[in-house]
């Protein structure tokens, strides 16, 4: 039995920062802003005093692994997530302030026990390819992610869903196995590609976005340019330029000379000389959805001891780390917390595991680890080079208290292989690793549910507060369910959080429009060139 | 000379399969595999879906029936599919193999028009200032890695001067101009140590052959010596530099990897780093036999034009035939 449009499911949604458009508006702001933390961001040079000017190609570079495939929905780099929200939509979007905002529906409504949801879609939308958008390509790209054939990292946050149906053209309904007040956020990254070519996709990237592909060479460049069809506020931009420029110092000189616009993945150590160089601006989030986080088998010894967990909590020197590795742009996370301290979701009265070598070493020897013992590092080679930084930092840190730490780099094939897919047991590791999340806080904690950490931690406790945190009807309701989510993860430490960052990103002074996720992701949609 | 060049030709197809071998076996024994890198790290993914991936791939195929899988799809044109890209592995490669082919021969070209004029020249004054310039910077070609070359040459000519883009690639076709200016830098920082060993052998050889009894002679009959040298004597040197002309192609191919990953230039060996590091063996293993293949292809030129130009090996041939 369906009730549209309840009053209590209004408030939850709003409350919950999911719902920014409880009318009918295409581009009403958010009801309630930024609520429920999530990354919001800006560019720093959107303040710069030249006006933009229409027209011109932005040249966007990147560094480290290639793009490789345009199919929004198997995405499974950070390099081609940039991509995926110029050449599609989704049926929300992410909003600057962090919040979800409608994109191809302009309006959805939940029934009172939050199981069914009606999105009303915007008609008239065309795909790059002239295909009209319709609400049976909605159903078969939520499908297609649900599909376990295909690798759609998405996936996991609307397993719920039991089925999509398309009533008509315009209306989409999907009912749900369990309540859930994100969903509308959780369907930001379901992009609605053309189905009909899904089978092209990776290399076409036909989807109803504000540019479209002129030309794609895998793992090197794709050519955009303006779709003169979107249905949305028109680019300013001719065309955008995606360059791979696979040496970090190769890709710094190419932004110095000139012939980079924006770059993706800038070198840590390399702050410093972007930021004396007054024709480049160094682009923030204003809060954070990444994590540098230290993966430990929950299942292996010695790390399936909470006491060796805590142990290695307690060794870690957030503050050096973050100064050496990060040059101090990042937020560390004495808490132990996956949500972040700039988030209205975090819990701030958290205990805190303050750098301490002595508590560390009587923890370690509880849980068995003596001195003499030998950890390993295990972190990436050719890459991440401040990942090895901070590895050196707690290796002389534990070596102070007798414990030996091996680093070992490996490349990203043989590094990945050691602790993934979640199930493989890795005794006597340290994983260093960079989660990147969703803005919504509960998307977070929900890594760490069973089944979805590498980290093999599987409690039925924190599952049930997972539930009753996407099932809550009302913001008090969800924040305290998401307290106690972040209270047993503090106690527990199924994983050591060192601090929360963001990929880095440099610009040319020129350029104006782009802001960031609060994963470093950038959104160049309404880019323009001064 | 039928039977010389059958042998040479026998042996290059024997040196290719051992080396499809080695290349299959290899990449199996490397930790990871192509779905680990895919999907390893997706949210909620677990064991048995990626068994299921796997399954689908065709991975969990004992390795014989993977390898003769792709040797019959080798004979028949079908080269696989990258497992990240899902195109097909001739369609990648096509885009890649003429901006490496480019690169490779104006390295070559650079290296052989500073090599072969200087080291004429040096072997004609002895001990001269060429000469002793040549010596030097032969050694330092040798022992300096291009990579680093390419970085002084970036440093001094992009960010200093600003005179030449650092990265990227442009059809000749489409824009010779900024093709040219595309490709100074990563030829140059290529031929530096390309031109090294082609400069030292040569000179060498020039040493040698113009204290042979046929350069005094005709210094006897009046003939000045350094036209004797440019006349005799270097047409015998340049026979043997052919020999290291050739091993100087195998050496392009492996420094053109890291010289096209330094200017972002789109060729076989960026196509081979990437599939390296995401374990894309269909990809992988059919770009590094076509790299063999291309080195073993010019080796085998090179000894049949060593064979129709040596004369001494012709008579040799000639005899083993009777």
């Amino acid at each position: 039995m369906r009730r549209s449009r309840s009053l209590v499911v209004l408030l939850s949604v709003c409350v919950a920062g999911t719902l920014t458009a409880c009318g009918s508006s295409a581009k009403k702001p958010p009801a309630s802003g930024n609520s429920s933390g999530g990354a919001s961001a800006t560019a720093a040079n959107n303040s710069t005093s030249a006006s933009p000017k229409a027209g011109g190609t932005l040249t966007y570079g990147y560094t480290g692994g290639g793009l490789t495939s345009l199919n929004p929905n198997t995405i499974n780099s950070g390099t081609e997530k940039p991509v995926a929200s110029l050449l599609f939509d989704g049926l929300t979007q992410l909003g600057q302030d962090g919040s979800t905002q409608p994109d191809l529906a302009t309006s959805w409504t939940a029934s009172a026990d939050q199981k069914t949801w009606t999105f009303k879609l915007r008609s008239g939308v065309k795909y790059h390819s002239g295909k009209v958008f319709t609400a049976k390509d909605a159903v078969a790209n939520i499908n297609y992610v649900l599909d376990k054939k295909n690798a759609a990292s998405q996936r996991k946050r609307i397993t719920a869903i039991t089925s999509a149906v398309a009533t008509n053209d315009t209306t989409l309904t999907i009912n749900l196995s369990a309540p859930d007040a994100v969903l509308p956020s959780a369907l930001m990254w379901v992009y609605m590609a053309n189905i009909d070519t899904i089978g092209q996709v990776n290399t076409n990237g036909d989807g109803t976005g504000p540019f479209e592909v002129k030309d794609f060479v895998s793992d090197d460049h794709l050519d955009l340019v303006r779709f003169d069809g979107y249905w949305g506020t028109k680019p300013s931009l001719d065309g955008i330029k995606i360059v791979r420029t696979a040496d970090a110092t190769s890709a710094l000189t190419s932004l110095q000379t000139g012939q980079l616009d924006v770059l993706w993945g800038v070198d840590p150590t390399n702050v410093g000389t972007l930021q004396s160089d007054k024709n480049l601006t160094f682009l923030k989030s204003n809060s954070t959805s990444g994590v540098t986080i230290l993966m430990l088998d929950t299942t292996s010894p010695p790390f399936d001891n909470i006491k060796a967990r805590q142990a290695l909590s307690y060794a870690v020197d957030r503050k050096s780390m973050a100064d050496a590795g990060y040059n101090g742009i990042a937020d560390i996370s004495p808490a132990n917390d996956p949500i972040g301290s700039g988030s209205a979701d975090f819990a701030s009265s958290l205990p805190t595991y303050d750098f301490d070598l002595d508590k560390a070493k009587q923890l370690f020897a509880e849980a068995g680890v003596k001195a003499g013992d030998t950890l390993t590092f295990w972190t990436l080679a050719g890459r991440r080079g401040e990942w090895t930084t901070m590895g050196q930092i707690l290796q002389a840190d534990l070596k102070k208290i007798g414990i030996n730490l091996k680093i070992e780099q490996q490349e990203t094939s043989s590094w990945t292989a050691k602790f993934a897919p979640a199930g493989k047991k890795f005794p006597n590791t340290i994983v260093m690793d960079f989660l990147s999340f969703p803005p919504v806080p509960a998307f977070a904690l929900q890594f760490f549910t069973s089944g979805g950490c590498e980290c093999n931690w599987n409690n039925k406790d924190y599952d049930a507060l997972m539930a009753q945190t996407l099932g809550a009807t009302t913001d008090s309701a969800r924040k305290s369910a998401e307290a106690e989510m972040q209270k047993m993860f503090n106690e527990q430490v199924p994983s050591v959080v060192l601090m929360q960052n963001a990929t880095l990103v440099a610009a040319q002074t020129k350029v104006q429009g782009v802001w960031l996720e609060g994963d470093g992701t950038p959104r160049l949609a309404q880019a323009s060139l001064s | 000379m039928l039977w010389y060049v059958g042998r040479r030709v026998g042996m290059s197809v024997v040196m290719l399969a051992l080396t499809s071998v080695l290349i299959f076996v290899v990449l199996r024994v490397l930790p990871g595999d192509p779905v680990t890198t895919l999907v390893g790290q997706t949210e909620g993914i677990d064991a048995s879906q990626v068994a299921q991936m796997r399954h689908s791939l065709g991975l969990d195929r004992p390795l014989i029936v993977q390898y003769g899988s792709w040797v019959a799809g080798l004979f028949s044109g079908h080269f696989g599919m990258s497992y990240f890209s899902q195109q097909p592995v001739q369609t990648l490669m096509g885009g890649r193999i003429v901006p490496t082919v480019e690169l490779t021969l104006a390295a070559l070209l650079i290296a052989i028009v500073i090599a072969v004029p200087t080291a004429i020249y040096a072997a004609m004054h002895p001990r001269g200032i060429v000469d002793r310039a040549a010596t030097a910077f032969a050694s330092l070609g040798m022992s300096v890695p291009s990579f680093l070359a390419a970085l002084a040459l970036i440093i001094v000519f992009a960010v200093k001067l600003r005179w030449l883009p650092t990265r990227g690639y442009v059809s000749i076709f489409s824009d010779p101009v900024q093709n040219l200016k595309l490709i100074v830098m990563p030829a140059a920082a290529l031929a530096f140590t390309a031109c090294a060993p082609i400069l030292r052998f040569l000179r060498g050889s020039l040493g040698e052959a113009s204290e042979a009894p046929y350069i005094r002679t005709a210094e006897g009959k009046g003939m000045l010596r350094p036209t004797a040298i440019r006349k005799h004597a270097t047409p015998n040197a340049l026979i043997p530099t052919l020999t290291i002309v050739g091993m100087t192609v195998g050496r392009l191919l492996g420094g053109v990897v890291i010289i096209e990953y330094i200017f972002s230039w789109p060729g076989l060996g960026t196509l081979i780093v990437d599939a390296v590091f995401k374990r894309d063996y269909a990809v992988l293993q059919t770009s590094i036999l076509f790299a063999a293949a291309a080195f073993i292809f010019t080796t085998l030129v090179v000894d049949l034009l060593y064979g129709v130009l040596d004369p001494r090996l012709k008579a040799s041939t000639a005899e083993s035939a009777a």
